[in-house]
């Protein structure tokens, strides 16, 4: 008797877990189906003709799929300008942000020098405060020297030195963590310590550093705000302006914009997917400590 | 040059161009804010700008449309910011362990992350129009979303949970690997359920990075912008209005910008104090 109600006991266990197994699971997708609709939605209506914009029901999955869209965007709309403009600016930009913040974080992690705890207590203290606080004294130091306005060097500048105290605080605890002998050794080696920077601290740190290339690139990529207040002429805009310009004017015609937003959004997919590796490595040994 | 002498100008000389451009552009930047929020500020500077003390500040408190742009921010953030963080935790406990799909299901939830406000905001955009809006078809209702003032707030409120979950989870997940599964063990051998081991074993020693979160996520939440932006610019009447939204408009729409100053100066003093407190309470709470 005993052995049996601990048989029925067990079976019933197995059950009520592989039930519960069965709710947790589909949660969990129905949860990424949540996540992944809208981005569907997006591609397929990016590929619908105009006429099939306003059926009822709406289509998921439209029954006719056309192309023009995306050539339509680049040809008439002319969105291959917006993207240059977006790369010529994004890529310096992130360089310069990357080198200057990896010199901070290291002059702070490797040496001492007078003034170091509190010049990092004031980066520190203001992390915490919103970019909305600074963009009207900017806009004011920008605005008035007429070289910087209207001038895509302003952004590349401008966003290549932005950020820095976050960034600086988040590498200087990769930094620390480089083993001392190595650094030690390169000395000893007669290397500078330029060199004991590029040629060992940086490779050493790539994980790092990727994984604030795509903090920084998704950022200078996607920032409307600022720009929108420089770049005054239709030819030097960023795809966020020209596309937000765009939708604008001709809000209705959703396949048109989709098809130009799937276009700008492709750079940032493709490099967070190229550095995806390091992006998960990074965060997981804990790099965001506060 | 003695070797230590050396080695201080050496490290002064690696700080120099980041903390010259910080202090240019960060640091001085703040205290002008503060500066520019008591003028009736003139951009131009051969035109004067006027010294109105706290006038500005008077207006803002006078000003309804200033009200409400504060009474959304903080709804905002009040709402957006726990459904991120009990969502993304959930998920990441769930995804903790090793199961069939795991990394495809942690990079379905990431993808919002890494997509621009401003497309998702387009996306939502549509999904919530009220005529064959994506939204009204599948739950079968039939609400002007963004053109009704007491409802457009919700799609708002909707993709700032759902573009955040993401960002929540992998936090998680980073903290949930700092937990020693030894722990979970020796609890569950004294009898612990799932709830107990989550209350108090997993919680507790998740304390840095929840706290992390709630101060990343609430200075995010005050300054919510794009998605206001591109699906309301505030309207319909005001209803989405809110600080950042506001503040843009007062000072590049109307130009403004003593006034547009005293919004963000005020934003910054909410967010600064919230932060302090959120870090007290939970160092005091260990």
């Amino acid at each position: 008797m005993i052995k049996n109600k601990k048989v029925n006991y067990d079976v019933s266990f197995v059950l009520l877990k592989s039930v519960g197994k069965v709710v947790f699971y589909t949660v969990l997708i129905v949860g990424a189906i949540a996540m992944i609709i809208p981005f569907i939605y997006m591609v397929s209506t990016s590929l619908k003709p105009m006429a099939s914009l306003f059926t009822y029901p709406p289509q998921i999955f439209p029954t006719s799929i056309t192309f023009s869209n995306y050539l339509r965007m680049w040809e008439v709309f002319g969105i291959g300008r917006y993207f240059l403009n977006s790369t010529i600016i994004a890529v310096p930009a992130v360089l310069i942000n990357i080198f200057l913040s990896s010199l901070t974080a290291y002059g702070f992690a490797k040496f001492d020098f007078p003034g170091k705890n509190l010049f990092f207590t004031i980066l520190i203290a203001t992390l915490a405060v919103p970019g909305l606080l600074l963009v009207i004294p900017q806009f004011q130091m920008v605005s008035s020297v007429h070289f910087l306005m209207n001038n895509q060097l302003t952004i590349i500048l401008t966003d290549g030195i932005g950020g820095i105290a976050f960034n600086a605080f988040f590498l200087r605890g990769f930094f620390e963590g480089i083993a001392k002998d190595i650094v030690d050794a390169a000395e000893i080696d007669g290397c500078s310590q330029f060199q004991i920077y590029y040629k060992i601290i940086l490779p050493q740190s790539l994980p790092a550093l990727g994984t604030l290339a795509i903090f920084s690139f998704g950022g200078i990529w996607d920032d409307y705000f600022w720009p929108s207040l420089i770049l005054s002429s239709q030819s030097k805009w960023t795809l966020p302006l020209g596309i937000l310009a765009f939708q604008g004017e001709y809000g209705v015609q959703w396949n048109l914009v989709f098809a130009a937003s799937i276009i700008a959004m492709i750079p940032t997919l493709a490099i967070y997917i190229v550095f995806q590796k390091y992006f998960v490595q990074t965060i997981s040994e804990g790099g965001l400590k506060m | 040059m003695k070797r230590a002498t050396r080695l201080k100008v050496v490290g002064m000389l690696f700080v120099l161009p980041g903390l010259i451009s910080y202090f240019g552009w960060t640091l001085y930047p703040i205290f002008y804010a503060f500066l520019i929020s008591l003028y009736k500020w003139n951009l131009n500077p051969e035109l004067p700008s006027k010294f109105v003390g706290l006038a500005n500040y008077i207006t803002m408190f006078q000003d309804p449309v200033a009200g409400t742009a504060f009474k959304n921010t903080v709804l905002y953030t009040v709402i957006t910011v726990p459904g991120q963080m009990i969502l993304g935790f959930l998920i990441a406990y769930a995804l903790n362990k090793k199961i069939y799909g795991q990394t495809t299901l942690r990079l379905l939830y990431y993808l919002p992350v890494v997509t621009s406000w401003i497309f998702v905001s387009l996306i939502f955009e549509y999904l919530f129009s009220g005529y064959g809006g994506l939204v009204n078809y599948i739950f079968h209702t039939n609400i002007q979303w963004l053109s009704s003032p007491s409802m457009a707030m919700v799609p708002i409120y909707v993709l700032g949970i759902w573009k955040g979950i993401g960002w929540s989870m992998l936090i998680f997940l980073a903290g949930l690997q700092g937990v020693p599964p030894s722990l979970y063990e020796a609890a569950q051998i004294d009898g612990a359920n799932k709830w107990n081991l989550i209350r108090h074993i997993t919680i507790p020693l998740l304390r840095p990075t929840i706290m992390f979160e709630l101060v990343m996520l609430t200075i995010g939440g005050f300054n919510v912008f794009l998605s206001v932006w591109v699906m309301t610019s505030g309207g319909p009447m005001n209803s989405t209005q809110v600080v950042s939204v506001y503040m843009f408009q007062q000072a590049f729409n109307y130009f403004n910008f003593g006034y547009g100053s005293a919004l963000s100066v005020m934003l910054f003093v909410i967010v600064f104090i919230i932060a302090q407190i959120q870090r007290r309470w939970l160092k005091s709470n260990d």
